[in-house]
């Protein structure tokens, strides 16, 4: 089995690993196991909480509905490493003053502590860093570059002693392994984090010799959003976009004079319409919108998957049309397409129609429910629907269904005032509105722009694909009880 | 519709044809049930009234079986408490049909007795008729419809659940 590694670097780099877990869930990768692992000085920022969230749910989605390997829904599974934070071992020490102990550089090493004035003004020496690097590379670098992969390694029970022996391990089964790395190099931590850690990754392992067997990728993020002056509070030292091109340039500089031999491909994205963005400096109030750039950035595993190994090159992709993304603009687009409204269409199926159905059947007795839905008998044994067994699987696929239309809703209007890929805009506050309010048709759901006849519309209904569902004979595995249910949706839908 | 639904439909209306329009005469004419009354006014109140009720009640079957499977073709539904609530027009359907029968019946039977020659036995073959007939309505509207409703409908008629899980469906 192919093992993928995926390691978001920063707040963005989380929304690129969010987006990553949704397409595994979908089947995007193939059969491959996703091993998670966020970077993350900043432990309450609200974009890393998100997706280790949605990570979790998808793990316990596909713990209840992973039997069925006839179907791409979850069909594959991951392993989460959980948050490492850079500054896990200063956790005492909250500024650079004090992680560095100034005091001791102006006995021990005054010209040393020349330098670390020259580089760093007296509010970033003095900024706490408990919120992360506030945006600002050099904070990120100077607190990164202190890191050792051996070091690490030899803490026992440790984030990073699991995930390279993990990678060891796979490599010594003769598996498929890649490592993709997530970063925007318009910030803090992934401006730092991205070059820091992949050089160390790829020192460690070329130690080893065993750097020449994975793939060694990562999707730069470029400026895709903005905001203005931090809302939260007298900050003196925050993200501010007038920065960002300043910071991409030094970034790609970087790149491009060391980071030859150190990966395999490196894919930049970014978007010229900046998508504006609430404010705030690091916390779980730092959760901004999953934007279509975060999923660009994850599609790019699965191209790396196809890249040479050991040649290190650059790719990019451009849209059609600057106005709008279509779905040709997305690379592999029949593929991606067939497999995001997919995704899309069975989340909605069931969040807003099937799960409210089985709340009904189990409120109003099965058989009473049956008369009026067919389709119930097909999985369910009338007599004994055993819900209590059912219960938990339910509850954990319409937390699932939610977080991934809520994360599409978001993807969908992420580029101006329309939407895109999607038409999710109706659905409103999907986290509130699903109680009571049923949904039937599926035709608008997608935005392609292909015109569909009347009678087309009119069939691409949840009506008529119930009818398809108790029809139909099924050739999954399992092909019975709520789990069946969801695969056969995930099937026709 | 699929064609397995077409076919017990075509089925389950050529059996009630066959029994409304072939054996339930054959009944009647022979006479295989213990009537009291002379061939002549048998045949008379055949012709009058037995013949034409079967008649209205055939072509009031067909057109109450179209009725339903038009419904039930064309409905699309988004949830099961909707599909329950067509039942109140099955059976709609269904007591509008019974209702049309007796009235086609009783009326014919009033014309019949208050002519210039009643007919005599009457009420004896009428008492035996009219199970025959509630018999056709069942077979003409019931059968069909429970056995091969397409789609969302197909359990909304009574019984259709067991009677489809009997014949295989």
């Amino acid at each position: 089995m192919r093992k993928i590694y995926v390691i978001g670097i920063g707040g963005s780099g989380a929304k690129c690993v969010e987006a990553s877990i949704f397409l595994h869930c979908l089947g995007v990768y193939g059969e491959a196991q996703l091993g998670v692992f966020l970077v993350d000085a900043d432990s309450s920022n609200g974009n890393s909480q998100r997706t280790q969230i949605n990570l979790n749910n998808s793990i316990e989605c596909y713990e209840n509905f992973k039997q069925v390997r006839e179907s791409d829904f979850m069909s594959a599974g991951f392993k989460n490493y959980g948050v490492w934070n850079p500054l896990a071992d200063v956790v005492h020490e909250t500024n650079l003053q004090d992680i560095f102990n100034k005091p001791a550089l102006n006995v021990n090493s005054p010209a040393l502590r020349k330098l670390f004035d020259a580089l760093y003004s007296p509010q970033e020496q003095q900024a706490k860093l408990d919120v992360g690097f506030r945006g600002r590379p050099p904070i990120g670098s100077i607190i990164m570059s202190r890191t050792n992969l051996d070091d690490l390694k030899n803490i026992q029970g440790a984030l990073w002693q699991k995930l390279l022996t993990d990678i060891e391990t796979d490599k010594g089964n003769g598996e498929e392994v890649i490592i993709h790395l997530f970063g925007s190099v318009f910030g803090g931590t992934g401006a730092s984090g991205i070059p820091t850690l992949a050089t160390l990754l790829s020192n460690y392992f070329q130690d080893k010799g065993l750097r020449s067997g994975f793939h060694l990728n990562a999707s730069v993020l470029l400026p895709y959003f903005g905001f203005e002056k931090p809302q939260d509070a007298e900050q003196t030292i925050f993200a501010e976009t007038k920065f960002f091109a300043l910071n991409t340039q030094a970034a790609l500089q970087y790149l491009t004079e060391n980071a030859n031999g150190v990966f395999d491909t490196v894919y930049l994205v970014g978007n010229e319409a900046k998508e504006n963005y609430r404010s705030f400096t690091g916390g779980a109030q730092q959760q901004n919108n999953a934007h279509f750039v975060e999923l660009y950035a994850a599609m790019a595993i699965k191209n790396g998957l196809e890249q040479p190994i050991g040649q290190t090159q650059v790719a990019y992709i451009s849209r059609t049309n600057k106005d709008g993304l279509d779905w040709e603009d997305l690379p592999e687009s029949q593929y991606m397409k067939s497999k995001l409204a997919k995704g899309v269409r069975f989340a909605y199926a069931w969040l807003f129609n099937f799960s409210l159905e089985l709340d009904s059947a189990k409120q109003i007795g099965a058989k009473k429910f049956a008369t009026g839905a067919p389709w119930f008998l097909r999985f369910f044994d009338l007599k004994n629907p055993d819900w209590e067994s059912h219960a938990r699987a339910k509850e954990v696929l319409d937390k699932w269904t939610r977080g991934f239309l809520i994360w599409a809703q978001q993807i969908s209007g992420s580029f101006g005032q329309g939407e895109q890929l999607f038409r999710l805009k109706s659905l409103g506050n999907i986290q509130a509105n699903q109680q009571n309010n049923y949904r039937e048709d599926l035709s608008e759901l997608i935005n392609d722009g292909l015109i569909q006849s009347a009678a087309e519309r009119r069939n691409d209904c949840l009506d008529n694909f119930k009818n398809q569902l108790t029809d139909q004979k099924m050739q999954l595995s399992q092909p019975t009880g709520l789990v069946g249910l969801a695969h056969n949706i995930f099937y026709i839908i | 519709m699929r064609a397995k639904n077409f076919i017990t439909l075509i089925t389950t209306l050529g059996l009630a044809s066959i029994f409304v329009l072939v054996l339930q005469p054959h009944i009647f004419q022979e006479p295989m049930i213990p009537l009291s009354m002379s061939s002549r006014d048998l045949d008379t109140w055949w012709s009058n009234i037995f013949s034409p009720t079967t008649n209205i009640i055939f072509v009031a079957g067909l057109v109450t079986t179209l009725i339903w499977f038009i419904k039930a073709t064309t409905s699309k539904y988004t949830k099961s408490s909707d599909v329950l609530g067509a039942r109140l027009l099955w059976w709609g359907i269904f007591w509008g049909y019974l209702l049309l029968s007796f009235i086609a019946f009783a009326g014919l039977n009033y014309f019949a007795n208050n002519s210039n020659k009643p007919i005599k036995g009457i009420f004896e073959a009428s008492l035996w008729s009219a199970p025959f007939l509630l018999l056709d309505v069942i077979l003409l509207f019931w059968l069909p419809t429970a056995s091969s409703t397409p789609k969302t409908l197909r359990y909304i008629p009574p019984f259709s659940m067991s009677l489809r899980k009997l014949i295989g469906d």
